[in-house]
């Protein structure tokens, strides 16, 4: 249903032109209604309570928000998540792009079997997916073993901020994929016979025309993870401790333990606006229609 | 402009309706909605309590878990209170009486059959249970070196190995802290926060903080920690999947939990009855004996087998040690607080 929305919004497909002036256009506004009031009643208008509740309780102002400043945790746990995030972001578009490279240079059957190595996992139930780290990374787990036989010893990646990045970048490589390819796939390959053609060595070819052109994927995919990763949940919650919480830990923890929504409402909005201003910034890179679209196309997979 | 400003009329009036559907729904005056923990948690409170008194009085019980505080907050805040009943800590009561849930008034139960320390305005102690020292006995099998104090599991030289404890600042955790810094036992209340941080410093790199009781359950059959402090039925079922842990039986900090009735709850009056008669004597003990807790009231004389009969800290012939109950009172001044601080302490 949002791949509707944001197709209508961007570039209808076929058919219909951009709405006309004349009345043509109401019958479709008024399908996009009940959306909206849905939009409007199940996610606006809680968002705005919580962050009314914010610079009103206890007492009208922005205590909440000082606090935030001061009580020497949020920074902490906000550093260390936008840390997280940013090298988890780094790490999927590492391996993720010559993976996305790959697909659109192989035959039929082993590009279907690719997009389902990135599909399967992705299908998988993100509990499970995450218990299955807890195994790997537990101590005396493959991976302890592992770094054991090398002479690493006590090296346990289960409760740290490693163990979550790690488990955090396997779940994330769709999203970094899959926008990859559709920007890849889209590449007239074309232009790097032209480059060779005239002169440029194949890899000169790729860093000059192939990289750039591909650039609206990376970006995409990048917003896409920095945003999931900045305020995931459940790999922290399962994988991590609480002495490494992410952010997503510490406002369950405001409103779970202290009850303090008007704190947790804070924070939230805090991160909310951040991450808006990531993306809008990210939009002014790689055009915003470029990256919401791969966005789009990634989450329409789940 | 003007077409545009006509369309947010629907909008508006679609938002208005979406957000208002849910309110109003009709308490049924015959179910008392409980919330509890689930799993054998539900299973106990349903056998022990809820299927007696249905059947003296014909009420029924609607059961759903978790009994997040969280929730209660949500339900009163927004003024739709769902529950009649919830399992909850005394000193969330403590803290909220009157605010988040009903002063409890329950002229029919018999006070004398319990300490005085169970009782509060908004709490009465339904269960307890202690807060469990163990240790893996693979790692110390000698009785003599094995750890035996609670200062002991505070000291990382003498014991060096993992230790596991589930990160709720309020179960005790931090009276143990205090008491392996040397405050008497009779003194631990007022809490010396101070003290209690000074132990936690010596383990903090030492410790794994798990999320919940079931997490640190699963770590310790898991082999991955060495020595904890878990509630006593999670320790017995440790010990019940083959976890090689015995408990420490030198001081034991032992927690109760109560049941509250929700500010406002629909069934209020009904609600109080039902309490009155969990707090008898056969309902605490059978209530025990389905969850591996202890009862709270002194004249119940519940049989607690096997694991369970192993860890029962209020047991004279098992517990060999002291135990000292925590105090709601002082939690529910200082809870806040004291978990701000603990939450900086942890991510510091």
């Amino acid at each position: 249903m949002s791949a509707m929305t944001t197709t209508t919004r961007t570039s209808p497909p076929g058919a219909a032109p951009r709405r006309p002036r004349g009345g043509r256009g109401r019958g479709a506004g008024a399908l996009v209604v009940p959306a909206l009031a849905l939009m409007g009643a199940a996610v606006l208008l809680p968002l705005f309570l919580s962050f009314l509740r914010s610079v009103t309780e206890p007492s009208p102002g922005l205590s909440n928000y000082a606090a935030l400043l001061t009580d020497g945790v949020t920074l902490t746990i906000f550093s260390r998540t936008v840390l997280v995030a940013a090298a988890v972001t780094l790490a999927t578009l590492v391996i993720g792009y010559p993976y996305a490279y790959l697909m659109t240079r192989v035959g039929g059957t082993a590009r279907l079997l690719m997009v389902a190595a990135v599909l399967v996992p992705f299908w998988t139930s993100m509990t499970a997916r995450n218990f299955a780290w807890l195994i790997l990374e537990q101590r005396e787990g493959p991976i302890d073993r592992a770094l054991q036989t090398i002479g690493i010893d006590g090296a346990v990646l289960l409760g740290s901020a490693w163990g979550v990045g790690l488990a955090m970048t396997q779940v994330m490589l769709p999203f970094m994929v899959l926008p990859l390819y559709s920007a890849m796939s889209g590449i007239d390959r074309k232009l790097l016979l032209a480059a060779q053609g005239l002169g440029s060595r194949p890899l000169t070819a790729f860093r000059r025309v192939f990289l750039p052109l591909s650039r609206g994927g990376m970006i995409s995919g990048g917003i896409l993870v920095f945003a999931l990763s900045s305020g995931f949940y459940v790999t922290p919650a399962i994988l991590g401790s609480p002495q490494q919480s992410m952010v997503a830990q510490l406002l369950a923890q405001r409103t779970n333990q202290l009850l303090d929504f008007a704190a947790a409402g804070a924070l939230g909005t805090v991160v909310l606006v951040f991450t808006l201003l990531l993306v809008s910034l990210a939009g002014r890179f790689g055009g915003s229609a470029t990256a919401l679209g791969g966005a789009v196309q990634a989450k329409g997979g789940r | 402009m003007l077409r545009r400003r006509r369309a947010v009329v629907p909008i508006v009036a679609a938002v208005l309706a979406v957000s208002s559907c849910g309110v109003g729904v009709e308490p049924d005056p015959d179910t008392l909605t409980y919330a509890s923990f689930g799993g054998t948690f539900t299973a106990g409170q349903q056998a022990a309590w809820q299927e007696p008194w249905t059947e003296a009085t014909g009420m029924r019980f609607a059961n759903t878990s978790p009994s997040d505080p969280v929730l209660i907050r949500a339900q009163v805040g927004t003024g739709s209170v769902l529950w009649d009943l919830a399992d909850v800590t005394p000193y969330f009561a403590r803290q909220y009486c009157g605010e988040l849930v009903e002063p409890l008034d329950l002229p029919d139960v018999d006070r004398s059959q319990y300490d005085p320390s169970l009782i509060g305005d908004c709490y009465f102690g339904a269960y307890r249970f202690g807060l469990l020292i163990s240790y893996d006995t693979e790692r110390w099998p000698d009785p003599e070196t094995a750890p035996r104090t609670v200062a002991d599991f505070f000291d990382p030289v003498k014991f060096p190995g993992r230790r596991g404890v589930v990160s709720d600042v309020a179960n005790g955790m931090l009276e143990y802290g205090a008491l392996a810094d040397g405050v008497a036992p009779e003194d631990l209340y007022p809490l010396d926060v101070d003290r209690a941080f000074t132990s936690w410093d010596r383990i903090k790199d030492d410790t794994t903080f798990a999320a919940n009781n079931g997490a640190l359950l699963q770590q310790a059959t898991g082999g991955q920690v060495d020595m904890m402090m878990l509630v006593s039925a999670r320790t017995a079922a440790v010990m019940d999947e083959g976890a090689p842990f015995t408990p420490v039986w030198d001081t034991t900090m032992i927690s109760f939990n109560t049941l509250v009735v929700p500010k406002g709850a629909p069934n209020r009056d009904k609600a109080m009855d039902f309490l009155e008669f969990v707090l008898r004597p056969e309902q605490s003990a059978k209530f025990a004996e389905l969850t591996g807790t202890s009862p709270t009231n002194d004249a119940a004389r519940p049989h607690l087998k096997g694991n369970e009969g192993r860890v029962d800290a209020m047991n004279p012939s098992v517990n060999t040690g002291r135990s000292i109950t925590t105090d709601p009172e002082w939690w529910g001044e200082h809870y806040t607080e004291v978990a701000e601080r603990y939450l900086g302490w942890l991510n510091g």
